[in-house]
């Protein structure tokens, strides 16, 4: 070594911030289509910002926190039901409502949690699942004109608000997407971060280095159910009418969820994002070309879920920084280089 | 309001509710895997045992001798192909390729059979019942078999397990499978036998649900959620105590309805979240929740 | 006769290499011991002749054969039989459950029930209970003699004497010589230096993964043990 040779520990490295900027283009992209007129396409973007919130929100659960959970639907049926009650029972503006829907939803996250807490692994995930039943049957026995019970109910939107709906749920959404995913990646470099990682990979070393680890996942689940009630309760502005089954269902909501993900890559910061949209045109082009049935189209997502869960375990975001290593766009992981030399896992330098 | 008759029903039910837990609780046991289309399993062996039937004639009771080789055989198929590729430290991967095998199953059958419910039909046999406290406590001749069946094969599988060189390696497989190998166990073996076996009781369970009330492509995972809630209340590790589960988990449903027909599955739900937040490890549970 | 023998073996962990070129030799009858610190590599030579740890490259051979392709259960049909560090008892099964399943192979020989608890008398007293409830010289001198039940040819010794009184590793030490008698080599791992010199004919002497010194123990002195162990003098 020379000696104006020095080591550098760098997270960004100049691919990451080119990826950024485009990124950023994207979403300004995005924006401009909200602020358009094309309702098809507001309306689209609308559901796909809402996919990667959900998407990021239970990756963020299961890739970071090794939190396996398919009951996240049980955050989606409240927060449309916080946002019914905000709105239609307590009279706030249907926008402001989404915040205190997903206060409510966060709040109601901690019984919920202290519960499925007691389960680990595939238990736990029955066990969410369970609780997403209870709240699902519970509301719908719950009888009060505001929420309808069984047969569901409907956002009311004043006149005022009628025109610019579609325009002013875009923007939200899009501004609660921004909001959910910079917060992600900033946590996760966070030192907070950095122990619900050492949790995840290797949970006893992490307890004996003073991480508490049921402390840590804990308040992940809690900050997971907030975006995730908060993003709902957007898509429900659009949307309208809620209905216990559906805004409830499994197969709606976490089913395409859990698979977005897995097709994306589990664990990481950009698979969710890529899963999601990648699954949204697929499902859309398929639906509107009537290729398949909705059940074809299901099986052919089973399939191809657990095809990646025993073939390509890290999703095309995996396979893309195998290809590329060191490649990515959220840098978490810090990087060692010596100037301009940047070493790869097994210490070659390039 | 008929509370013993409630009760007993209940009682009957829980054998059934133990029939579907026993696969759970067996594959769960001895490889760690929670296998999330284990509903979906049940209900698609019934439907091959309808298919069965109808292209036969003959009755159900004696498609269970065809239908449950079959099944064992796809357990098999599905241990070698799919799950010895999940196992191993991140459990994410085994969770969501089960689920996708359930969404993929589920499915296939919709596409296949529709919507549409069906039962298998046992003719008058479903229809005689015996009075027990005259016309207040009366029980039907086919939960009293279902019952019966649920108990034989509960002792059946104890006594594999607790007696037999091969059960005493599923136990010792469970304990410590890399200790396992060395006494010579070949446990890639021992998964296939647990795994058919638990596919095997699951399609029993199946068919015999199916014998009384009508089945759709559906109902897989509310069954996978009472096999789960019923190996819960009674605890892990324990055969015997998920018989229990079964009865007590049956019990709170059938109480439930008597008190609200929409508050079966409710009451069955909040009985099961009592007993894991008061008892997690069950109420006979040898392990714990790893 | 050269029964085990292991060539220039290189094992570990995944990305972590814990044996270098490691080599030894046993021959039938014979005992030998491996010494040496904590984390010099003993327990994952065991391991890797038994078949739990991978083998990177080199060679395991048993009478001549290779068995590096061969799984733990195989290694076991071929007479290899590991008494795992830590006992590793199987804590659901009784006594005499754990016995009998360390004889799941059936391989033939003289070793059964009876003659275990004749060779570890402490047994007899808790032949029908849970095995968990064993103290730990109790589930040492049970996870010797389940590995027995195998019939091996070769029975491999991880750390034995660890967390145990002296009397009582006097007492498991004192069933060796049964156990060669019958027909077995031993090979044992230690890091107490004492009862593995003077229970075996040849020993090695590991140190950060590689064999530091070998030689007959009665020919070493202890100065020369000492260095190979802890790694002072002439090694850098």
């Amino acid at each position: 070594m020379t000696s104006h040779d020095s080591l550098v520990i760098r997270r960004n490295s100049r691919t990451s911030r080119i990826a950024q900027a485009v990124l950023g283009l994207v979403v300004f992209l995005m924006l401009v289509v909200v602020l358009g007129d094309n309702k098809a396409w507001q309306g689209k973007i609308i559901d796909i910002c809402v996919l990667v919130v959900l998407a990021t929100m239970w990756n963020l659960l299961t890739g970071y926190s090794g939190l396996v959970s398919i009951g996240q639907q049980v955050f989606v049926g409240l927060g449309a039901y916080g946002l019914i009650v905000m709105a239609n029972g307590i009279g706030l503006n249907i926008y402001v409502s989404i915040i205190p829907a997903a206060i409510i939803t966060s709040i109601l996250a901690i019984p919920i949690g202290f519960i499925a807490f007691r389960l680990r692994g595939g238990y736990f995930a029955i066990g969410t699942w369970v609780l997403a039943e209870v709240v699902r049957l519970v509301i719908k026995s719950i009888r009060s004109d505001v929420v309808g019970a069984g047969t569901g109910t409907s956002l009311k939107v004043p006149e005022t608000l009628k025109d610019g709906r579609y325009t002013t749920t875009g923007v939200v959404i899009v501004v609660v997407t921004v909001t959910a995913v910079v917060s992600t990646y900033v946590f996760l470099r966070s030192r907070f971060g950095l122990a619900l990682q050492a949790v995840r990979d290797n949970e006893g070393g992490a307890r004996s280095l003073g991480v508490d680890a049921y402390r840590v996942r804990f308040i992940v689940f809690i900050v997971a159910s907030f975006f995730t009630s908060l993003a709902a309760a957007t898509y429900y502005i659009k949307g309208l009418n809620v209905q216990p089954d559906a805004a409830f269902s499994i197969s709606s909501w976490t089913a395409p969820i859990i698979v977005m993900v897995v097709i994306g890559g589990i664990g990481t910061i950009e698979g969710p994002i890529i899963g999601a949209i990648l699954y949204y045109l697929v499902r859309d082009y398929v639906s509107s070309h009537e290729f398949f049935s909705d059940p074809a189209f299901l099986i052919v997502t089973g399939v191809v879920a657990v095809l990646f869960s025993m073939f390509v375990k890290g999703g095309i975001w995996g396979l893309v920084t195998s290809r590329f290593p060191g490649f990515t766009i959220f840098p978490v992981r810090r990087q060692v280089h010596l100037d301009n030399v940047n070493f790869d896992q097994r210490g070659h330098g390039k | 309001m008929n509370w013993i008759n409630a009760i007993v029903q209940g009682i009957l039910v829980g054998g059934l509710y133990a029939m579907y837990a026993t696969g759970l609780s067996v594959s769960f046991g001895v490889m760690r895997l929670v296998n999330l289309a284990h509903g979906d399993l049940a209900v698609g062996s019934a439907f091959l045992a309808s298919t069965f039937c109808l292209s036969t004639g003959l009755s159900p009771f004696l498609s269970v001798f065809i239908i449950l080789p079959v099944a064992a055989l796809f357990g098999v198929g599905l241990q070698f192909l799919v799950f010895s590729r999940v196992v191993g430290v991140e459990p994410a991967y085994q969770i969501v390729a089960t689920f996708g095998l359930s969404i993929a199953i589920q499915n296939v059958l919709l596409q296949r059979y529709s919507a549409t419910p069906r039962a298998l039909s046992i003719g008058d046999f479903g229809n005689r019942s015996l009075k027990i406290i005259g016309d207040q406590v009366v029980v039907g001749w086919f939960p009293l078999a279902r019952f019966l069946v649920a108990v034989i094969m509960l002792i059946a599988l104890s006594l594999f397990i607790g007696r037999t060189r091969l059960g005493r390696a599923f136990r010792a497989t469970s304990d410590d499978p890399e200790t396992a190998q060395l006494m010579g166990i070949n446990i890639r073996i021992v998964y296939v036998i647990a795994f058919a076996i638990a596919v095997t009781t699951v399609a029993l369970a199946g068919i015999f649900n199916g014998m009384q009330t009508q089945f759709s492509a559906s109902d897989g995972p509310a069954l996978l959620i009472y096999a789960f809630e019923a190996v819960i209340i009674g605890g892990l590790g324990s055969l015997w105590g998920t018989l229990c589960g079964g009865i007590i988990l049956g019990v709170a449903q059938t109480i439930g309805a008597e008190m609200d027909p929409g508050w079966k599955q409710l009451v069955g739900h909040l009985v099961f979240l009592a007993v894991l937040l008061v008892r997690p490890t069950g109420i006979f549970g040898r392990e714990e929740l790893k | 006769m050269t029964l085990l023998e292991v060539k220039n073996l290189d094992a570990g962990y995944g990305q972590f290499q814990a044996l270098f070129d490691v080599s030894l030799n046993l021959k039938e009858g014979e005992a030998i011991s491996v010494i040496g610190a904590n984390g010099a590599g003993k327990s994952t030579l065991l391991k890797a002749i038994a078949g739990t740890v991978n083998m990177n490259s080199g060679d395991v051979l048993l009478n001549g054969k290779s068995i590096c392709d061969m799984q733990p259960h195989e290694r076991l049909l071929q007479g290899i039989a590991l008494v795992p560090e830590g006992r590793r008892i199987f804590r659901s099964l009784t006594v005499r459950e754990n016995l009998l399943i360390g004889g799941y192979s059936s391989r033939s020989g003289s070793w059964n029930v009876a003659s275990i608890l004749e060779a570890f008398p402490i047994l007899e007293n808790f032949i029908g209970r849970d095995a968990d409830r064993l103290s730990g010289g109790e589930q040492q001198a049970l996870a010797i003699g389940r590995a027995l039940m195998s019939n091996p040819r070769v029975l491999l010794l991880d750390e034995v004497s660890l967390g145990l009184a002296p009397i009582v590793v006097k007492q498991l030490y004192a069933a060796l010589p049964i156990i060669r008698n019958k027909g077995c080599a031993l090979v044992i791992v230690e890091q107490d230096t004492n009862q593995a010199l003077a229970a075996s004919d040849h020993t090695y002497c590991m140190l950060e993964g590689r064999i530091s010194l070998e030689g007959k123990p009665s020919e070493l002195t202890r100065e020369q043990i000492s260095q190979a162990y802890f790694g002072l003098g002439a090694h850098a």
